[in-house]
């Protein structure tokens, strides 16, 4: 039964992994810092492991999709980061990409079974 | 606090020297950002301030999982010397090169010992003791090295790299039967070679002539120690050089163009040194020239023109020269056959 469960876990980890950097840009329209995200994330529902979405952001960064920048003026220097042009125009194909396979899958799942095996 | 700085710590020096500081500034104030939120959830909570703060630190930095894992994701890239595409090949060829090694070390133990040449028998065993550790870890670090350089370097671990997309058109032919490499070719040639390798470390005490001249045991070694010992890190370099290549041969699989041509230029250094050792007449041992003259009731080689030891000389690069353009021919004709 622990096996099963931890399949399940497994498999539902994997599940989100996929959206997680569609759930991070589209919070990023907006200027947040590390915990701002994991915290506005969870507001959605969307529960991310802090030790994965730092390194995350950085890798975006690198990836050219996002500009960060320091601000100091708060009660401790935090990193900022925003979507950039580039950033924009991805998070816009990847929610079109999603949309479009929200109602690929939506279908599939709801399907008879019958149909399924033909 | 000292938690914290532990874990960072701990994180950054995981990290390239250049980015430590940016992160490690981000970290802190992300943990502290963290601990914050905490706070404001523990304030209904009863228990003492101090221990409370140490109880969420902990919470906070077991949310951020272990150093080195979050090391690893700031990194991003693999992390590996050799992946997981070559390292059946590299634990193969580590066997058989180890294997290798230390046999012909033992080999050459058991010769020493028999022809007395290398001084006491303890004195032998021992020296094969502390050759078998240096030359083991020598033989280990170079395997290690060129399987390094393949994983970096080989031109379709790049393209794994940078995610191209695969094309079914670009799948090399399969290759035609004499093309194919079969991994018993570079193998048996890569034992061939240590064993050469530990043999050529031993020369002044093989090679020669060994007798029995009741009681004693005779031997008179073909070149001058000295010379040779010059030469040795030059032969040794140009073995190396040569196992490099059959161990890319085994990676490989196939001949190419491009490895026939590499195999061809890796047979320049040796042709070299062959031609550089073998002019030299100090190379050879006097010694071992008179003895068989001795044995031939010849006092004198006078149906020579040439002193006998550069004669061998010369009949030895004649070999290397022709052994090396019998190979130019095959690469070239190999060379031909592919522009069809």
């Amino acid at each position: 039964m622990t096996d099963q469960k931890l399949l399940f876990e497994n498999l539902v980890s994997e599940l989100r992994r996929g959206s997680l950097i569609l759930s991070v840009l589209a919070l990023l329209r907006q200027p947040q810092y590390g915990y701002s995200l994991i915290s506005g994330l969870e507001a959605f529902g969307i529960a991310i492991e802090a030790g994965t979405l730092y390194p995350l952001l950085r890798r975006l960064e690198k990836q050219g999709l996002l500009s960060s920048e320091w601000a100091i003026d708060q009660v401790r220097p935090r990193r900022y980061y925003v979507l950039n042009e580039l950033g924009k125009q991805t998070l816009t194909h990847l929610s079109d990409e999603w949309q479009r396979m929200n109602k690929a899958m939506d279908q599939l799942i709801q399907a008879p079974s019958s149909e399924q095996g033909g | 606090m000292d938690l914290i700085d532990r874990y960072i710590y701990a994180v950054t020096r995981r990290l390239p020297t250049e980015q430590r500081s940016d992160i490690e500034k981000e970290l802190r104030g992300l943990i502290e950002d963290m601990l914050a939120a905490s706070a404001d959830l523990a304030t209904k909570s009863a228990s003492g301030p101090a221990s409370d703060q140490t109880n969420a630190t902990i919470r906070v930095l077991k949310d951020l999982g272990h150093p080195a894992l979050l090391a690893a994701r700031y990194r991003g890239s693999s992390q590996h010397l050799i992946g997981p595409e070559i390292y059946f090949l590299y634990t193969m060829v580590m066997k058989i090169v180890l294997l290798a090694t230390g046999g012909g070390l033992l080999i050459a133990m058991i010769v020493s010992l028999i022809t007395g040449a290398g001084g006491n028998p303890f004195t032998i065993i021992l020296e094969t003791l502390g050759s078998l550790i240096s030359g083991l870890a020598a033989a280990f670090g170079w395997v290690t090295l060129v399987f390094a350089a393949i994983e970096r370097f080989s031109p379709e671990k790049i393209k794994l790299d940078r995610d191209d997309i695969f094309d079914p058109l670009d799948l090399p032919e399969i290759p035609a039967k004499k093309d194919r490499i079969h991994p018993s070719d570079p193998i048996a040639s890569m034992i061939f070679m240590l064993i050469a390798m530990v043999v050529a470390s031993f020369v002044p005490r093989f090679v020669g002539i060994f007798w029995l001249d009741d009681p004693a045991s005779n031997f008179i070694p073909l070149f001058n120690s000295a010379v040779f010992m010059m030469y040795l890190p030059f032969i040794l370099a140009t073995m190396a050089i040569t196992l490099t290549r059959e161990i890319g041969k085994l990676v490989s699989g196939r001949w190419t163009l491009g490895l026939a041509l590499l195999s061809l230029g890796v047979e320049i250094p040796s042709l070299i040194l062959t031609i550089v050792m073998m002019s030299n007449k100090d190379l050879f041992n006097d010694a071992i020239f008179t003895q068989i003259f001795a044995w031939l009731h010849q006092s004198d080689p006078f149906y020579f023109d040439l002193p006998m030891k550069i004669l061998v000389g010369r009949i030895v690069i004649g070999l290397g020269v022709f052994g090396f353009v019998v190979e130019a021919v095959k690469t070239f004709v190999f060379w031909i056959k592919r522009a069809d």
